[in-house]
């Protein structure tokens, strides 16, 4: 009798432990799109600041050599866009299309070429692109926009000081005398100082 | 037989340490198996819906008027070299070149949910870039200067008058700009000292006669 129960008591444990094993196998979930590259790849990547092409560099190369990405909306895509410019908007990119197309340019050779309204535009899907981990991506430096019935592309310098502002400020502040100059130092600065303390105790934990 | 009786008898007085080693061998099994790639900070579909919305821009109007309301949540982080940060930057901004966004120095200004971190640079590149950096990673509170300060520039310090068929709320804005301007340090035009003691003179006219006539 106490033999029974104990073989009885060991199968039931069998299997359960198997079924565990079984629940698990089935319910584990990959993710369908994981990112390749860390943010420190991409910080660098950032920094080396070459994936950007200007109009006149995208002028100058062949044809066969890239395929364009119109990241706008399909709306505006329609309503005119670069020649032979393939349209996978931003927020599409996951879908069963675009990511059958973008999977066969992946390793390809061509080079991809993405643009948008503007490259902050462009940037987000560059972005997200790279960190999926398409080496082969840059970013056309356009503003584009449509006016006067036409479809319009405009070069556009990246973070090029519009201004000198150090210039502009002297002179403003000369002008005006120097009631202004006391009103601007504020003293705010204590903030930050605060705030990395804290910080270092989170990081301890 | 003898030697397959043996046997029996082995496994049966064994029997549980048999099934135990079985199992630590299985146990072992897993720790080799391949590594699954794990995927640092959120996944990419939320990054995406996040990467399209636009809220996290501010624009300048917005940001002048929380910094002259001397909002105390608000921590301006420029993006920009610490050459140009020396230059001229927005007051009590805190200087992060970019190329150092994620040291161990910095890391603690944009990981944080005390303070609305506003980045900026000279347009609104380099900020987006590292509030991409900084979505990924599923940092909290990080805006974008809308324009960065190009547009500072061309709204705060220096606003383009507004034609006259624009509707007043553009004439309201400009007004805004312009004392901003003035809290930011760049003086008043003459032609505007001119026309405000004009406009005080004419309803003090009016209302003498206005007593007159009442007292008929």
């Amino acid at each position: 009798m106490k033999e029974l129960e104990r073989t009885k008591r060991i199968s039931i444990s069998a299997v359960l432990f198997l079924l565990i094993i079984l629940i698990g196998v089935v319910t584990f979930k990959k993710p369908k799109y994981v990112f390749e590259k860390d943010t420190a790849t991409t910080l660098q990547k950032i920094i080396e600041k070459d994936h950007f092409l200007s109009l006149e560099d995208f002028n100058s190369i062949d044809q066969t050599q890239y395929i364009l990405l119109d990241i706008r909306s399909n709306f505006e895509y329609a309503k005119g866009h670069l020649k032979d410019a393939i349209n996978i908007s931003t927020h599409q990119t996951f879908s069963d299309n675009s990511t059958k197309l973008l999977k066969s340019l992946k390793n390809g050779d061509k080079t991809i070429i993405v643009y948008g309204e503007n490259p902050d535009n462009a940037d987000s899907a560059w972005m997200l692109l790279y960190q999926l981990g398409y080496e082969n991506v840059k970013i056309l430096c356009i503003e584009t926009n449509y006016s006067d019935g036409k479809f319009q592309i405009n070069n556009y310098d990246l973070e090029k000081p519009s201004v000198n502002y150090a210039q502009v400020m002297q002179k403003a502040q000369s002008s005006s005398g120097n009631k202004n100059e006391t009103k601007k130092s504020t003293p705010k600065k204590v903030m930050p100082k605060l705030k990395k303390k804290k910080r270092v105790a989170e990081g301890g934990c | 037989m003898s030697k397959r009786y043996k046997t029996k008898k082995f496994i049966v007085k064994r029997e549980y340490q048999i099934l135990a080693f079985l199992l630590v061998f299985l146990a072992a099994g897993l720790v080799l198996l391949p590594k699954y790639k794990k995927n640092e900070g959120i996944m990419p579909d939320l990054f995406v819906k996040n990467a399209i919305s636009s809220e996290r821009y501010i624009s300048t109007d917005q940001l002048a008027e929380k910094i002259i309301n001397q909002d105390p949540s608000v921590l301006l982080i420029d993006m920009r070299s610490d050459k140009e940060f020396n230059e001229f930057s927005l007051p009590n901004a805190i200087n992060i070149p970019l190329k150092n966004l994620l040291d161990d120095d910095y890391i603690g200004y944009i990981d944080q949910d005390i303070y609305d971190v506003i980045l900026f640079s000279n347009d609104s590149f380099y900020a987006d870039q590292a509030w991409m950096l900084g979505n990924r990673l599923g940092f909290k509170n990080l805006y974008v200067l809308k324009g960065g300060l190009n547009e500072w520039f061309n709204t705060i310090i220096n606003p383009k008058y507004p034609d006259e068929t624009m509707p007043r709320e553009a004439f309201k804005l400009y007004d805004f700009r312009k004392a901003a301007g003035m809290y930011f340090g760049v003086g008043a035009p003459k032609t505007e000292k001119k026309t405000a003691p004009t406009k005080k003179v004419i309803p003090v006219k009016k209302k003498k006669k206005r007593v007159a006539e009442g007292g008929c």
